[in-house]
C-alpha cells in the first residue's frame, strides 16, 4: 500500500482504485461475464456455479432484476485472474497482515427494477458487519500498518456514472463508537432511496476500476436507475487464512490454478504462503 | 448532545448546527460585529484590536483581519459562547468541565493578491501536527472526549463556490500521517483541485460548525468580491488544562458566567454554570 492509500484506507474506510484493469483484459473479462449472465449460453456454466439462493429457470434469466451468481468467479480465468490482481494485492496482502484467504467471489449483475419496494426506514439499506457480528470483525492499526478480518473488494465490469446509483458508504464509520441512529437517512420522495445528505458519499466506479472496504465501513445502495445499462460487478471478500473454514464446495476448488487453491485455503497463524512472495501473483494453469 | 450528533461527530469530526440563531439575536450580534470591525482605533475598549498591525483608518472594513476577543466586544456577541445550541455539546465533549480559551473575529474579504503555492493548497493542518501528544479524541462510556474544540459561529453566509472552511472527514482519528501531495494545486494555484477527501462547508449566518483540532481542516479562497466572511472562532479547552490566557482588561468586562466559564478549576471541580440551562448573563 502506498502511503496515501493507507491514510485514505484510514480515515474513510474505503479505497478507490481507478484503471486498475484495463484494455485485452478487461475486455476478457466483460466477455466471460456476459457469457455467465443473462443472455449468455447457461449450458457452459459448469457444476457449482450457480445463482445464490436457487437455481433460475433460462426463461426467468433476463426478468431478473438483481442476480448473484456464487463462485461467478471461476467462470473464467479472467475473472479468476482478478482476485489477485496486481492493483489490489499488496492491499490484500497488508490489510491481512501476509495472511489472507479468498472467501468468496460472487459475480453480481443488477438491472433497473421498477418494482422496488418502497421502504418507511433506512431508505438504501445501510448496514455493516458491525450489526449482527459486533465482536467477529476487526480494524486496527499497529507499527504503521492497518488490519482488516473482513474485507471486500468489488470489481466493477460496467460504468456507473453520477446519478446512475449503486453503492453508497458513510466514510469514517468503520471506526464509529456509536449506534447508527435509525433514522440517519430519510427517504426521499421516491420512497425508495434517501434524501441526499452530506453523511454519505455515492461511489461511481468505471469499468475496470476497484473499490475496496472493509465490512464496517456503513454501506448500503441506491437504486439503479439506466434502464439501458447493467451495473455488474465481482464481490470478492478475503479474510484472514486463520479464522473461518472453507466455504467453497470442492467443485469449485478442482477448477482454479494451484495459486488461487493456495489463496482459497486455510492455514495456521504464522504461516506465509508462497502466493505472498509473488508479487504479482502469475496464475500457472 | 443528541444520538444523532454523538455518531455524526464521532464518525465525520464535525458538526454543522443549522439555524443555532436567529431573528433579533443574530441581527444584534452581526451588528456588533460589524461596530467592531468599523470601530475607530480611539474608541475601542482597551484590550480589543486586529491581531498584528493596527489597520488604518480610512482601511477599516476593507482589509481581512482578526480581531481579538471579538466576543467581549458586546454582550450579543458575549452570548454566543454558552448558546443553547452549542452548550450541551461543550459540556458533554469537555465531561463537564469545560473552560473558554478564546473568541476571535474573522473578517476576511476577497484578497486578490493572495499568493499561490507550490504544495498544500487550502492550508491543511490540525491540531496533530506539532501537538501531538496535547490533543486527545477519546470516547468511554458511550461519551466523548475532546480537549481541543473549536466552534465557528457564522455571522454571514457561505454560499456553494464562495470557499472557506474545508474539512477531511473521518481525519480526527487519522493514525498515518497526511501525505504533503495529497490535494494538488487547482488553475489558480491556490485552491486545491476538487477532490472526494475533502468536504467544503458552507454555513449560513447564524449557523454554527464545530470540530476537534484533530481534524485536519484548511480554507480555501474567499471568492465573492461583494460579501465578507465573518465569524466568531470560539475554543474550548478542559478547565485542568493550561491557563487563562485572557488579559484582565477583557476577563473584567465579562459577566460573572462567562468568568466562570474563562476561568481555570482542577479536575473534578463542577462550575456552577454546568447545572445551568440556559445560562443567562446576569450582567
Amino acid at each position: 500500500m502506498t502511503p496515501e492509500q493507507r491514510y485514505l484506507f484510514d480515515i474513510t474506510g474505503y479505497l478507490h482504485i481507478e484503471g486498475a484493469v484495463t484494455g485485452k483484459d478487461l475486455k476478457k473479462a466483460q466477455e466471460a461475464a456476459a457469457r455467465c449472465l443473462p443472455g449468455g449460453d447457461t449450458d457452459e456454466r459448469p457444476p457449482g456455479l450457480a445463482p445464490r439462493s436457487e437455481e433460475i429457470p433460462v426463461e426467468e434469466f433476463k426478468s431478473r432484476p438483481l442476480l448473484r451468481y456464487r463462485n461467478g468467479f471461476s467462470f473464467d480465468k479472467s475473472l479468476e485472474a482478478i482476485i489477485m490482481n496486481p492493483a489490489i494485492w499488496p492491499l490484500v496482502k497488508e490489510l491481512t497482515a501476509d495472511m489472507p484467504r479468498f472467501v468468496s467471489g460472487t459475480l453480481s449483475s443488477e438491472q433497473h427494477n421498477p418494482d422496488r419496494q418502497k421502504v418507511e426506514k433506512n431508505p438504501a439499506g445501510l448496514h455493516c458487519a458491525r450489526e449482527g457480528r459486533y465482536w467477529y470483525t476487526r480494524y486496527q492499526v499497529k507499527d504503521g500498518h492497518i488490519f482488516c478480518n473482513d474485507l471486500v473488494f468489488f470489481f466493477y465490469l460496467t460504468d456507473v456514472n453520477p446519478g446512475d446509483g449503486g453503492l453508497i458508504v458513510i466514510p469514517g464509520s468503520h471506526k464509529s463508537q456509536f449506534e447508527r441512529p435509525d433514522e440517519l437517512l430519510i427517504p426521499g420522495p421516491d420512497g425508495i432511496d434517501p434524501e441526499p445528505d452530506p453523511v454519505f458519499t455515492n461511489l461511481t466506479p468505471k469499468a475496470g476500476d476497484f473499490l475496496c472496504m472493509s465490512e464496517l465501513v456503513t454501506h448500503g445502495v441506491l437504486r439503479w436507475k439506466p434502464t439501458d445499462r447493467s451495473r455488474q460487478m465481482l464481490i470478492l471478500r478475503y479474510r484472514p487464512q486463520y479464522e473461518g473454514n472453507v466455504s467453497m464446495p470442492q467443485e469449485i476448488i478442482d477448477r482454479l490454478s494451484p495459486e488461487t487453491q493456495e489463496l482459497v485455503s486455510t492455514a495456521s497463524y504464522g504461516h506465509i504462503k508462497d502466493i505472498i512472495n509473488q508479487d504479482p501473483v502469475k496464475l500457472s494453469a | 448532545m443528541t444520538p444523532e450528533q454523538k455518531y455524526l461527530f464521532d464518525i465525520t469530526g464535525y458538526l454543522h448546527i443549522e439555524e443555532a440563531v436567529t431573528g433579533n439575536e443574530l441581527k444584534k450580534a452581526q451588528e456588533a460585529a460589524t461596530q467592531y470591525i468599523y470601530c475607530h482605533p480611539d474608541e475601542r475598549p482597551p484590550g480589543l484590536k486586529p491581531r498584528g498591525n493596527e489597520i488604518p483608518v480610512e482601511e477599516l472594513g476593507k482589509r481581512s483581519a482578526r480581531y481579538q476577543h471579538g466576543f467581549a466586544f458586546d454582550k450579543s456577541l458575549e452570548a454566543i459562547t454558552m448558546h443553547p445550541a452549542i452548550w450541551p455539546i461543550i459540556k458533554e465533549l469537555t465531561t463537564d468541565m469545560p473552560r473558554f480559551v478564546s473568541g476571535t473575529l474573522a473578517y476576511e474579504w476577497h484578497n486578490p493578491d493572495r499568493q499561490k503555492v507550490e504544495q498544500n493548497p487550502g492550508g491543511l493542518h490540525c491540531a496533530r501536527e506539532g501537538r501531538y501528544w496535547n490533543t486527545r479524541y477519546q470516547i468511554k462510556d458511550g461519551r466523548i472526549f475532546c480537549n481541543n474544540l473549536v466552534f465557528f459561529f457564522y455571522l454571514t453566509d457561505v454560499n456553494p463556490g464562495d470557499g472557506g472552511l474545508i474539512v477531511i472527514p473521518g481525519s480526527h482519528k487519522s493514525e498515518f500521517e497526511r501525505p504533503d501531495d495529497l490535494l494538488v494545486s487547482g488553475p489558480n494555484g491556490i485552491d486545491p483541485e476538487p477532490d472526494p477527501v475533502f468536504t467544503n462547508l458552507t454555513p449560513k449566518a447564524g449557523d454554527f460548525l464545530c470540530i476537534s483540532e484533530l481534524l485536519t481542516h484548511g480554507v480555501l479562497q474567499w471568492k465573492p468580491t461583494d460579501r465578507s466572511r465573518q465569524m466568531l472562532i470560539l475554543r474550548y479547552r478542559p478547565q485542568y488544562e493550561g491557563n487563562v490566557s485572557l488579559p484582565q482588561e477583557i476577563i473584567d468586562r465579562l459577566s460573572p458566567e462567562t468568568q466562570e466559564l474563562v476561568s481555570t478549576a482542577s479536575y473534578g471541580h463542577i462550575k456552577d454554570i454546568i447545572n445551568q440551562k440556559p445560562i443567562t448573563s446576569t450582567t
